[in-house]
């Protein structure tokens, strides 16, 4: 495990990923705690609430944990440390993959409208702020009694309507919080579904921030926040449901030279689950079931999932906004990472939600790629698709439950018909199949290629990623996650592409462009954002699809559209690369004449002569 | 010649799967037993049921690699993978009736005279698509080892 990747939190979904790799090593209550300076790290190791998952990172670029941290004397940070603090309810956690990788558990979303929000963060930590001015509260778990109230944080934290949010608080429970449950629709969700951006939970820069926690004796209370300020954070620490601070401390330097990397070689999921995902299954959160129990740690997700899922209803929730989510841009360095992603954006957010592609030429910087095709009025119903474990027992044959696609949303997704149930077919062979969803004006449903929605924001580093994206037919069902799971991309590009949809447009082209798509194949294709202009519909956008098809149609599921061979196939009946020519046997290796100082030949003296030159003469024997 | 093995290898680790047919109804495994490629048939058939996959024809792994003549593949499939010898292709010949038309009529005992009821029990053998299918390439000595190592593989056990 190399904890250098861990330091970096750009993303919710990495926020989650770490605090499940701290639960890993430590096997104690996460506990991380960060300040500017030694003196931090060296009080909060040594307070009794603070065990020993003091991490920091050396100038060195190494991260070391324990009582010994504060002891080093290289400590080097060009910047304020980041603390950001998990507080809050989580009711529900599920735990919905045990250690082996089977899908033990399902998410069950328990829709209960009087339920309070639980989702919020905030940027000053300070709860009693918070609870002044919340319009959200949390509630402990077993408690009818919320015990503050938090706002919804100009970030997004708590922000209605995106699958970011969701899944960002989605990690997998705690064992003992396991819950029992199944029903239609049930499915689990990945830390990576969500992965909003930890932009929402950054301190602001130049702040100093410092914390510990303790475990938390409600192991389910969770809810996240980012927080600073001490008074904020002692406040924090002593209230009963914060579980976890997280630091986040690290070189701006480290920043930018690991971003490309880290999503790729940090996964603590298990096996099977990083497959699922790679299959593009994201759970979906069911329809309300019955018989949650109540106070368990699954019943503490589920309801927090539920709470954002409530958000997500299309007649409440706003359009979602592509910036809100995003993470920090990976290429830039300086004050602006720590800056909330949606406080530049707020203008460029307005804009969006005005008309389609409005913002798209007013970006100036790298965003406006993602602001192309994030209109609120093209989303449309759409179609989920549906993990068949049955399909795919060879490669994981301990998946137990069915998952569904986590989808959305936004305002157009009622309004759109779903497609025809009759017009799929399963494809032989096939791991996933698409079917409708039923339920009319449910915001479960993601539609659109969500293209550019990722690229523009995080700079050129995922570019390469993120553009690499996938169709399936259909006549338009097209995950952001699927899309780019199965294009081979980085699935952790994915998170913020969640929630928000390709735009006016993609999603005709995506399903016109190939004919395989009729027979149900896999096309691959790559995104056009960087080329099309915003607004474009011109049909070249289309030609650009094929072509990029045919060039990636040596990914591991894509088929020639006129044999329909895999690249297995044209493996097998590749020829063999030509193995290295054998070197030559010493035997075979042309003798060298020895040369000698000097001799006789024929009686006379030859000085220099090559014995077998001589001998090749047919000088006859010499004398040396 | 064959397939890049490497390749098989990246592709399978990468969760491709060797099940899936192309448009002709042919999985990677039946185009490496078609080639009589050995490397490639160890690779490409251990998913489970891969080795009686039908394919084009009905024909599977096994068939095909007795009509290459690859001893070393029909060998691995039916001890390995244990590759069922009485599964007969469309046109109801099995595995061991491909090798005997191969090998040429009257060389070889036919198999539904050894064990009637077992491997080579069924269907007519008028060895013509055999032949036309593998004779060119197939030599006979290597038709007649098939043809008596699955006599042998299909025989009962001594008492």
């Amino acid at each position: 495990m190399r904890w250098k990747h861990l330091s970096r939190l750009e993303s919710g979904a990495l926020t989650v990923r770490r605090v499940q790799l701290m639960r890993m090593m430590s096997r104690i209550s996460e506990v991380s705690a960060g300040g500017e300076d030694g003196g931090d790290v060296h009080e909060l190791a040594g307070a009794e609430r603070c065990p020993s998952a003091v991490r920091r990172r050396s100038s060195q670029g190494r991260d070391m944990w324990g009582a010994e941290v504060p002891n080093q004397p290289d400590w080097h940070l060009t910047r304020p440390a980041r603390a950001v603090l998990t507080v809050g309810v989580r009711r529900g956690a599920p735990q919905t993959v045990d250690a082996s990788g089977n899908v033990s558990q399902s998410m069950i979303i328990h829709e209960d409208e009087s339920r309070p929000e639980t989702a919020a963060s905030a940027d000053t930590g300070d709860l009693e702020r918070l609870e002044r001015r919340g319009s959200t509260s949390l509630e402990r778990r077993g408690s009818s009694a919320p015990f503050g109230r938090l706002p919804a944080y100009a970030s997004g934290g708590g922000r209605p309507g995106t699958a970011s949010e969701f899944g960002r608080h989605a990690g997998p429970g705690i064992p003992e919080e396991q819950g029992e449950g199944e029903g239609e629709g049930e499915g689990f969700v990945f830390p990576e579904d969500g992965g909003a951006s930890d932009a929402q939970h950054a301190s602001r820069p130049g702040t100093r921030s410092s914390g510990g926690s303790r475990p938390g004796p409600e192991s389910s209370q969770m809810a996240e926040l980012g927080g600073k300020g001490e008074g904020g954070l002692s406040r924090l620490l002593s209230a009963p449901h914060v579980r976890r601070v997280e630091e986040d401390v690290m070189r701006d330097s480290f920043r930018r030279r690991s971003s490309a990397t880290i999503r790729e070689e940090v996964d603590p999921r298990p096996l099977g689950v990083r497959r699922a995902s790679r299959a593009g299954l994201v759970p979906v959160l069911a329809d309300p079931p019955s018989g949650i129990d109540e106070g368990s740690g699954a019943r503490a997700e589920a309801a927090r999932v539920q709470a954002d899922s409530a958000q997500l209803a299309p007649d409440t929730a706003p359009a979602p906004s592509v910036l809100e989510h995003h993470s920090e841009p990976l290429a830039s360095g300086g004050a602006r990472r720590n800056a909330p992603i949606a406080s530049p954006a707020a203008g460029l957010l307005q804009r969006i939600e005005r008309g389609p592609f409005a913002a798209s030429a007013e970006a100036g910087d790298g965003r406006a790629a993602s602001l192309r095709g994030s209109s609120a009025g093209e989303q449309q119903g759409g179609l989920a698709a549906e993990f068949d474990p049955s399909q795919t027992a060879s490669r994981t044959p301990s998946t137990k439950t069915p998952l569904l696609r986590r989808t959305n949303l936004g305002p157009g997704a009622a309004a759109s018909p779903a497609p025809d149930a009759s017009t799929w077919e399963r494809r032989p062979g096939s791991a996933t199949r698409l079917r409708p969803l039923s339920a009319p004006g449910r915001p479960r449903l993601e539609v659109g290629a969500a293209v550019g929605a990722d690229a523009g924001a995080h700079g050129s580093l995922r570019r390469g990623v993120t553009e690499r994206l996938r169709a399936k037919d259909g006549g338009g069902s097209l995950t952001a996650r699927e899309l780019i799971s199965r294009a081979g991309g980085d699935e952790q590009a994915s998170p913020a592409l969640l929630g928000r949809t390709a735009g006016e447009g993609a999603l005709e082209r995506l399903t016109k462009m190939a004919p395989a798509e009729r027979e149900g194949e896999d096309v691959a294709v790559e995104r056009w954002a960087s080329a099309r202009p915003a607004g474009s519909t011109s049909s070249a956008s289309g030609q650009r699809f094929r072509l990029m098809e045919r060039r990636r149609l040596d990914a591991v599921d894509a088929r020639d559209a006129e044999t329909g061979n895999t690249a297995l196939h044209t493996a097998v009946t590749a020829p063999r690369p030509a193995r290295a020519p054998r070197r030559a046997s010493p035997n075979l290796r042309p003798k060298v004449a020895e040369p000698c100082a000097g001799g006789r030949v024929g009686g006379r003296p030859w000085p220099g002569i090559w014995r077998r030159s001589a001998r090749c003469l047919g000088l006859g024997r010499t004398r040396w | 010649m064959a397939g890049d093995l490497e390749a098989i290898r990246s592709l399978l680790g990468a969760g491709a799967d060797p099940l899936v047919t192309n448009l002709a109804h042919e999985a990677p495994l039946h185009l490496a037993a078609r080639r009589g490629d050995l490397a490639a048939v160890k690779l490409l058939s251990a998913a489970r049921g891969a080795a009686d996959l039908p394919g084009a024809g009905g024909r599977t792994a096994l068939h095909l690699a007795v009509l290459a003549g690859a001893v070393g593949a029909v060998q691995y499939l039916c001890e390995v993978r244990g590759a069922d010898t009485t599964l007969t292709d469309d046109s109801g010949r099995t595995a061991l009736q491909l090798a005997h038309e191969a090998a040429g009529e009257g060389s070889v005992r036919p198999a539904s005279a050894v064990l009637p009821g077992r491997a080579g029990a069924t269907g007519e053998s008028d060895g013509v698509a055999a032949r036309g299918a593998s004779a060119g390439r197939m030599r006979t000595g290597e038709a007649e080892r098939i043809v008596r190592w699955l006599q042998g593989a299909a025989a009962p056990p001594p008492l």
